[in-house]
């Protein structure tokens, strides 16, 4: 199964707060029938939340959960209608990408989390992200970046 | 010049990549040659060998942490600097670098 598709990009998300995004994230996840336990999910990325807030500035938040509860690796993206508070950080969160890994998936989330970071410090790189006007648009641009991690 | 560069952040992964690559970027911008070392939470990447160090101008240390391994570069001027310095100020970081150099040589 692919990291990301179609199904778990949301466009212009009308999400209010870090805990409504983290939800919402974690439905298209368990939607696309990419968990084993949705509720023991959430608690793995709240449980890791807490030790750090994911708010990595630049506009950027990263959520992520790596537990027995995730039966295929996944990447979610919601960028947000309106920036919204998150963590201690006093940075605004514009987009949040979500990454859900099974607990025997060695290094792969630090994979594509150090991947997604080295790309966030490009202006045009984020700028293709919050201006893209449809799903397969971002797939697109996300596919070019993580696709070939496993 | 011929430059050295190793990131580290407290948490270990993010900050540690955009700090590396921000620090790479301006360093490139300006025309000079640059290998940066990450230490995160997947280990030592893109290690900076003794032969890198001979033939490097300085190093720039980018880190909330302490760092592995700083003896490597008993040879060379070191620069500090925090890791949001390297991600968010990153051109003024190498020009900062650029205009030390300068004044010793």
């Amino acid at each position: 199964m692919d990291l990301i598709n179609i199904n778990l990009i949301k466009l212009d998300a009308d999400l209010k707060t870090k805990d409504e995004a983290i939800v919402f994230l974690s439905k298209l996840i368990n939607e696309d029938g990419r968990l084993n336990d949705y509720y023991e999910f959430l608690q793995s990325v709240y449980a890791r939340e807490l030790e750090i807030s994911t708010n990595l500035g630049e506009g950027i938040a990263m959520p992520h959960g790596k537990s027995n509860a995730v039966k295929e690796s996944s990447l979610a993206l919601a960028v947000l209608k309106k920036a919204i508070p998150w963590g201690p950080a006093t940075e605004p969160v514009k987009m949040v990408f979500q990454i859900a890994v099974p607990d025997n998936s060695d290094n792969l989330h630090l994979k594509i989390l150090a991947t997604l970071s080295r790309k966030l410090i490009y202006d045009d790189f984020k700028a293709q992200l919050y201006n893209a006007k449809s799903n397969q648009e971002i797939l697109d641009v996300l596919n070019n970046v993580v696709g070939g991690l496993s | 010049m011929n430059l050295l560069a190793i990131t580290a952040c407290a948490s270990g992964v993010a900050h540690t990549y955009m700090a590396a690559e921000a620090i790479e970027k301006a360093a490139k911008e300006r025309g000079h040659q640059i290998k940066v070392e990450t230490q995160g939470l997947g280990g030592i990447e893109n290690k900076i060998t003794p032969e890198d160090v001979s033939k490097a101008d300085a190093v720039i240390f980018a880190s909330d942490i302490t760092l592995m391994g700083k003896e490597r570069f008993d040879s060379i001027r070191i620069f500090n600097v925090s890791v949001t310095n390297a991600i968010k100020n990153n051109v003024k970081v190498i020009e900062a670098v650029e205009k030390e150099l300068n004044k010793t040589e």
